[in-house]
């Protein structure tokens, strides 16, 4: 069965701000305007972000088509549920949104499910950082097992919020004030240059069968999740072994092999933990030369937005004609692309790869149409 | 200021694709028949008594069943009264 992306919206920003009034200030990628009024306790930072992504003209689209169709939620981790307040902190991202119920996320994509005409079927998924991509699967599985004509994924996260700031501050897990003053800049795979900002990002993807797919825009070929013993907190292995599962699963559901995959959009936190795991199983992979990006360090890191959020800025790159190089990368090599590539047609395939706290590995593969 | 039009105004703050087009064509008009939900009238209901600096302890015993309903219960326990639909809508947008 072929399984088409249709259409998709995103919201991301390479704009950055310093925040300095957060116990370790830090640079990082956001939409200032998601937190207007929100200490009225109003206005929920997360909604006014996904808003961005809910086209009220595709919208009302997808209510007019027919067709068994489902909504998924993916919204990475913890900031529904009011969790985001909780760290004693009082600065511009402190508030308390007076709505509870409504932050809850299945009440959330019950609501969203409706005005995307999705009566079929309502589905959340909290992977972590692999969450939008793990729910490739699922996709896969509602049109495959269960008959869909349509699956619409929402992904979004506010990681630009008090306690998340704060824990990979504290934890040196994002780059920190105190890296840049030292002259360190995001970067990935490379000696010097490491890590990425903290931001947030949105997407909204349609999925559909080739009895309703209309102008699309890509292919899903395969995807697949995996787990792995892991050797730390984080759940990364040094060897990789999580993403090898998760990429062998992708090909093998794909049915095609890993010398048919033109380019690789990495996780690509670019920490050495990270760097590591993902490069020994790149190599374990793929056996041969490869292509390979990485958006963390122009977005920030969108948490579980961004494995479906990056591929889909990776489409709309290579249907400009570019592979974009990762930035600062202060070495040169034939795989980790440190300058855009020019690429033409369509027709290459993707892996995308993804990876989540508490040992969750994702990876799908796409044709560009 | 015309409540009707307030109300109404805040809908799309409230839901901001309206998918099922609900509107409010009369004050006299039962909230159960403008097409919204419980949790969107919840939010109405809250986004009113801040307009009207009603506290959110006194606003939870409001019980509803028109839209006039919610501006009577408005009236009698407000601490301020916005000059204008715009400035209302300013402080909850």
């Amino acid at each position: 069965m072929n399984i088409y992306l249709t259409d998709y919206r995103t919201a991301s920003t390479t704009q950055t701000e310093m925040m300095e009034d957060i116990p370790y200030p830090q640079r990082v990628h956001w939409f200032a305007d998601t937190y207007k009024n929100a200490q009225s306790g109003l206005v929920y930072a997360p909604h006014k972000l996904a808003d961005k992504v809910l086209d009220p003209e595709l919208l009302a689209d997808l209510r007019e088509r027919d067709g068994k169709t489902a909504f998924i939620l993916a919204s990475g981790n913890a900031h529904f549920a009011g969790v985001h307040n909780k760290t004693g902190i009082d600065n511009k991202l402190t508030y308390d949104y007076k709505f509870l119920a409504l932050s809850l996320t299945q009440v959330y994509a019950g609501r969203i499910a409706q005005m995307c005409g999705a009566r079929d079927m309502v589905i959340t998924d909290a992977s972590a950082c692999a969450s939008s991509l793990k729910v490739m699967m699922n996709v896969r599985e509602l049109f495959m097992l269960y008959g869909f004509d349509r699956v619409i994924v929402l992904t979004l996260e506010d990681a630009v919020s008090n306690p998340v700031l704060k824990f990979f501050g504290e934890s040196k897990a994002c780059l920190t004030k105190d890296q840049e003053d030292q002259g360190i800049l995001p970067s990935a795979f490379d000696d010097h240059n490491f890590g990425f900002n903290i931001g947030q990002g949105a997407a909204l993807a349609v999925f559909e069968n080739a009895k309703y797919a209309r102008n699309s825009k890509a292919q899903l070929l395969g995807a697949y999740t995996a787990a792995e013993e892991s050797t730390n907190a984080i759940g990364q292995r040094e060897d990789g072994q999580g993403f090898v599962r998760a990429a062998a699963g992708a090909l093998q559901t794909a049915n095609i092999s890993s010398s048919d995959i033109q380019v690789v959009k990495t996780h690509g936190t670019g920490t050495k933990s990270n760097n590591q795991s993902e490069k020994a199983a790149l190599q374990q992979i793929f056996h041969r030369e490869f292509l390979a990006t990485s958006y963390k360090q122009r977005i920030g890191h969108t948490m579980g937005a961004s494995g479906l959020l990056e591929t889909c800025l990776l489409l709309d790159d290579m249907r400009n004609g570019i592979i974009p190089g990762i930035p600062n990368r202060t070495r040169r090599d034939e795989v980790f692309l440190s300058n855009d590539l020019i690429i033409g047609g369509t027709g290459h395939n993707i892996l995308s790869l993804a990876a989540g706290m508490g040992n969750v590995y994702s990876a799908a593969i796409f044709r560009t149409l | 200021m015309d409540k009707l039009e307030l109300f109404n105004s805040l809908i799309p703050i409230v839901i901001p694709v309206n998918s099922m087009g609900a509107t409010a064509t009369s004050l006299d008009q039962p909230l159960a028949e403008t097409g919204l939900d419980s949790l969107d009238l919840l939010m109405i209901g809250i986004y009113l008594s801040d307009i009207y600096g009603v506290e959110e302890e006194v606003a939870k015993v409001m019980q509803p069943v028109t839209v006039a309903d919610m501006f009577v219960f408005m009236e009698v326990h407000k601490t301020k009264e916005p000059t204008n639909i715009q400035e209302a809508l300013e402080s909850v947008k």
